[in-house]
C-alpha cells in the first residue's frame, strides 16, 4: 500500500475499525515506512492522551443506591419460577419473549384511550414521586399508578399565547386526579395555576355518552404542577374529564379558551376494588345521627362512607330556639343551614395508637396520614361524606373514632350601630369566645349586578371557621335581607374579614342592628368506635 | 455482553437489584459524557441519574438485540441534546480534572502530550463543536465501535470516522495554535 492510502486509513486503524485485509496492509507497510510508522505511534500516543484526559474522577459510591431508591422493581409475572428453572440458553430465548409481552402489558396499562393520540410522559417516573406527597401519604397514588391505573395524558391547548397542559391523570373508583400545568409561550410554568372550577369554566367528569358524573372537585399545588381532583361514585367503566377553561389565574384573571377532553379507563382498577358494608348508627348528644355506612379499598385509596342527618328532635329545638330570635323571619335558607356538621375523626390500631386523622374536614395536602375529607351531596338535614386515606396495612384491625363535631346552630346574639359614627367609632361585641366588630358600611356596585347596593365590613376572630349568617333590622323593626359577599370574604387563621351587602338600604337610617342567625357550635362530649372490616 | 441482556431480563422480572449492577457498570462512562458535553458537575451527575431512570422505565421497549450499552448511551446523548436546548451553558471548571496525570511520551514534537497541558488540552476539547466532542467521548471513554457510535448517534459509519479524523485533527491544530502562544488566554 501506498503511503497516502495509509495515512487515509489511519484513524480506522488506530479506533480498530478496520477489516482483516485493511490491518494486514497497514501493519506490513509500516514495517518498511518510518514515516508512517512514527505517525502511527503519535496517533496511539494520542489516543492513550485522550483516554486519560476524558476520564472522570468516579462517582461517589452512593450513587447507584441512590438512583435503585427511585426506582420501584417492575411486577413479578406469574410465571417467573418457570422461567427460571429453564437452561440458560432456554431462559435467553423465553426471557426475550417475556420483554416483548411486557412491553405489550405495560403499554397497554400506560397507553391513553385518548382519541387524538398520545405518549407516555418520559418524565413519568419523576411524577409518581412527585404524588407521593400530594393526595394524603406516601403511597396511596404511586401504588395506583404502578398499577397502571395511571393515564400518561401529556395533552395540550394553547390560547393567547398560554398553555394548558394536562400531564396525566390518576383514577380508581374513588376519584380522579388530573395533574397539569399552565405555561407562558417560552414553556415557563406559571407560578400562578389556578384555575377556578366555577363561574365561567366548566371542569367535569361524564360517561361516555356524556352524562354528568361528577362536578365537585378540588384544586390543590405543587411546586410546579397543580391537580384537579375529582370525587367518584360507583363510576362506570369508562370515563371521560372535560377541561372547558376561560378564564385562569387568581389575582388578575385571564382570559383563555381552553378545551380538552381526556378519557380514562377504570375497569382494572375497579376489578381490584372491595366494598364492604360497615352500617352502624349512632346519634350525638346534640342529636345528630352519624351514620358509618361502608368502607371501599381501592388501589389508591381506602375510602370510608359517612352520612350525617340530624334528628327530629333537634331539628324541632333549632326551631324553637330560632324562633327566639327578636324580631327574625326565619326564612327556609337558614332553617336548611340548621344542623349542619364538620365532625373530627381518627383511625386508630387496638393498641389506640392513631394511624389517620382527619380534622374537621379539612384536607392538609403537607401532613401525611391524614385523611381526604370531601361533601359528597349536601341535601337539607343529610349531609354525605367520603373520608378518603392511603390504604394502610390491612392486618391490622382498624379502628374508626369520632373525636368532635361542630354544628350550625342558631345563635342570640346581635349588634346595634349607627352607620354615621362607625368611621369614628367602631362597634366591638363578644359572642361565644369570638369578637366581632363592625368597621364600616358603605354605598357600592354589587360586583355581580352592578345594581348599588350598601356593603357591611365586619372584622373579628372566631375559633370555628364559619361565616355567620346575619339579618338586619332597622330602629322601626324593619327587617332587610343580608347577602354574604364571598368574593370580599376571608379567613386567615382564626382572623377573619366579612362583607355583608344589602339591597335597597334607604339612606337616611340612623340606627342599624345587625342579628346573628347562625352561629356554629363545636362539641367534643362525643364517643364513638367503630371497627372497621378489613379487605379479603 | 450476555451479562447484560441477562440482567436486563431480571429486571424485568421483578429484581430491581439486577439493576445496579447495569448502573455500577456504566454510571462512570455515562457521567464522562454529561460532564463534558454539560459543563457543570452538578447538572452532569443529575442528568446520568436521569439517564439511568429513564433507561429502567423504558426497559420493555429495549431490543435483546441490541447491546444494552448503546442503547444507554443513545438515551445518554439525547438527554444531553434536550439538555443544551433548555438550558444556559456554563464556564466549565477544571478544577476535578487536573487530577489527571499523563502518561510519558517519548517523541518531544508531540508537545500536546506533556503533562503540563493537561489542563489546556480540557479546554480545547471543550471548546470542540458538539458534534466532534460526542464522537471523542463516545470512542475513546465509551470504547464503543463505529458500528455502535453510529446506531448511537444516529448517523452512517463514515461520518463517524469522519468526525474522529477531524476531531483529533482540530486538537492538533489548537495545539499548533497554543504553541505560536496568545490564542488560549484570549478566549478566556
Amino acid at each position: 500500500m501506498k503511503c497516502a492510502k495509509i495515512q487515509l486509513l489511519l484513524t480506522r486503524y488506530i479506533d480498530q475499525d478496520v477489516t482483516m485485509e485493511e490491518r494486514m496492509g497497514v501493519e506490513t507497510h509500516i514495517l518498511h515506512c518510518p514515516a508512517c510508522k512514527e505517525l502511527v505511534d503519535i496517533m496511539n500516543q494520542e489516543t492513550a492522551v485522550l483516554h486519560h484526559v476524558l476520564t472522570t474522577p468516579p462517582l461517589p459510591d452512593h450513587f447507584t443506591i441512590d438512583i435503585l431508591d427511585k426506582l420501584e422493581p417492575f411486577p413479578i409475572p406469574k410465571d417467573a419460577t418457570v422461567v427460571q428453572s429453564m437452561t440458560r440458553s432456554a431462559r435467553r430465548k423465553s426471557a426475550t419473549r417475556l420483554i416483548g409481552k411486557r412491553a405489550a402489558v405495560v403499554s397497554a396499562a400506560l397507553l391513553v384511550t385518548l382519541a387524538t393520540g398520545s405518549f407516555v410522559s418520559p418524565t413519568f417516573a419523576e411524577y409518581i414521586s412527585s404524588f407521593i406527597t400530594r393526595i394524603g401519604g406516601e403511597w396511596g397514588v404511586k401504588l395506583a399508578a404502578e398499577q397502571g391505573f395511571s393515564t400518561a395524558v401529556n395533552q395540550k391547548v394553547t390560547s393567547n399565547g398560554y398553555t394548558f397542559r394536562v400531564k396525566d391523570i390518576v383514577a380508581d373508583p374513588t376519584r380522579l386526579v388530573a395533574t397539569f400545568t399552565i405555561e407562558d409561550e417560552n414553556g415557563e410554568i406559571l407560578p400562578d395555576l389556578y384555575i377556578p372550577n366555577y363561574g365561567v369554566n366548566q371542569l367535569f367528569i361524564t360517561d361516555t355518552d356524556g352524562n354528568r358524573l361528577s362536578k365537585t372537585n378540588s384544586f390543590t399545588r405543587g411546586d410546579d404542577f397543580a391537580d384537579f381532583v375529582f370525587d367518584l361514585n360507583d363510576p362506570p367503566d369508562q370515563v371521560v374529564v372535560h377541561f372547558q377553561i376561560k378564564e385562569f389565574g387568581s389575582k388578575d384573571p385571564k382570559s383563555v379558551d381552553w378545551n380538552l377532553s381526556a378519557a380514562v379507563d377504570l375497569s382494572a382498577s375497579k376489578k381490584v376494588t372491595q366494598n364492604l358494608p360497615i352500617e352502624e348508627i349512632y346519634v350525638s348528644p346534640q342529636g345528630i345521627r352519624f351514620h358509618l355506612k361502608n368502607i371501599l379499598y381501592a388501589p389508591s385509596a381506602t375510602r370510608l362512607s359517612i352520612e350525617t342527618t340530624l334528628t327530629e328532635k333537634a331539628k324541632n329545638r333549632y326551631i324553637e330556639q330560632a324562633e327566639q330570635i327578636a324580631g327574625i323571619e326565619l326564612d327556609e335558607e337558614t332553617l336548611n343551614r340548621y344542623g349542619a356538621t364538620l365532625f373530627s375523626y381518627h383511625l386508630e390500631n387496638e393498641k389506640g395508637e392513631h394511624v389517620a386523622v382527619s380534622e374537621e374536614g379539612r384536607f392538609n395536602p403537607k401532613k401525611s396520614g391524614l385523611i381526604y375529607h370531601t361533601l359528597v351531596k349536601a341535601d337539607p338535614g343529610v349531609e354525605a361524606w367520603h373520608g378518603s386515606f392511603v390504604p394502610f396495612s390491612t392486618k391490622e384491625q382498624m379502628y374508626w373514632v369520632l373525636d368532635s363535631l361542630n354544628v350550625v346552630e342558631p345563635a342570640q346574639f346581635s349588634m346595634e350601630f349607627e352607620p354615621a359614627e362607625l368611621a369614628q367609632h367602631p362597634v366591638s361585641k363578644t359572642y361565644q369566645g369570638n369578637t366581632y366588630t363592625v368597621v364600616g358600611m358603605e354605598k357600592q356596585k354589587d360586583p355581580q349586578t352592578n345594581d348599588l347596593v350598601t356593603a357591611i365590613r365586619l372584622e373579628g376572630t372566631s375559633s370555628v371557621f364559619e361565616f355567620n349568617r346575619w339579618a338586619l333590622l332597622d330602629a322601626s323593626g324593619k327587617e332587610y335581607k343580608v347577602e354574604i359577599d364571598y368574593a370580599n370574604s376571608e379567613f386567615v387563621d382564626q382572623r377573619f374579614v366579612q362583607t355583608l351587602l344589602v339591597s335597597d338600604l334607604p339612606e337616611d337610617l340612623t340606627k342599624l342592628k345587625l342579628v346573628m342567625k347562625t352561629i356554629r357550635n363545636k362539641y367534643t362530649d362525643v364517643k364513638w368506635r367503630v371497627p372497621l372490616p378489613q379487605p379479603k | 455482553m450476555d451479562d447484560d441482556k441477562e440482567c436486563v431480563s431480571q429486571v424485568l422480572q421483578g429484581n430491581k437489584q439486577a439493576y445496579g449492577y447495569l448502573i455500577d457498570k456504566y454510571r462512570d462512562k455515562v457521567h464522562a459524557i454529561m460532564i463534558r458535553m454539560l459543563n457543570q458537575s452538578q447538572d452532569a451527575q443529575d442528568l446520568t441519574q436521569e439517564c439511568f431512570i429513564k433507561a429502567y422505565n423504558s426497559l420493555h421497549s429495549f431490543d435483546s438485540e441490541r447491546k444494552f450499552s448503546s442503547w444507554l448511551y443513545r438515551i445518554a446523548v439525547n438527554l444531553c441534546i434536550t439538555n443544551q436546548q433548555t438550558k444556559q451553558r456554563q464556564p466549565y471548571l477544571y478544577g476535578d480534572l487536573e487530577l489527571v496525570s499523563l502518561p510519558d511520551t517519548p517523541s518531544p514534537e508531540c508537545m500536546y502530550l506533556k503533562k503540563e497541558f493537561a489542563t489546556e488540552l480540557h479546554f480545547l476539547i471543550d471548546r470542540l463543536p458538539e458534534s466532534y466532542k460526542i464522537v471523542l467521548l463516545l470512542r475513546y471513554v465509551d470504547d464503543l465501535t463505529y458500528q455502535e457510535m453510529s446506531q448511537v448517534l444516529d448517523i452512517p459509519v463514515n461520518l463517524v470516522q469522519v468526525r474522529l479524523y477531524r476531531a483529533r485533527q482540530k486538537l492538533r491544530e489548537y495545539f499548533s495554535k497554543t504553541k505560536e502562544g496568545g490564542e488560549l488566554h484570549e478566549v478566556r
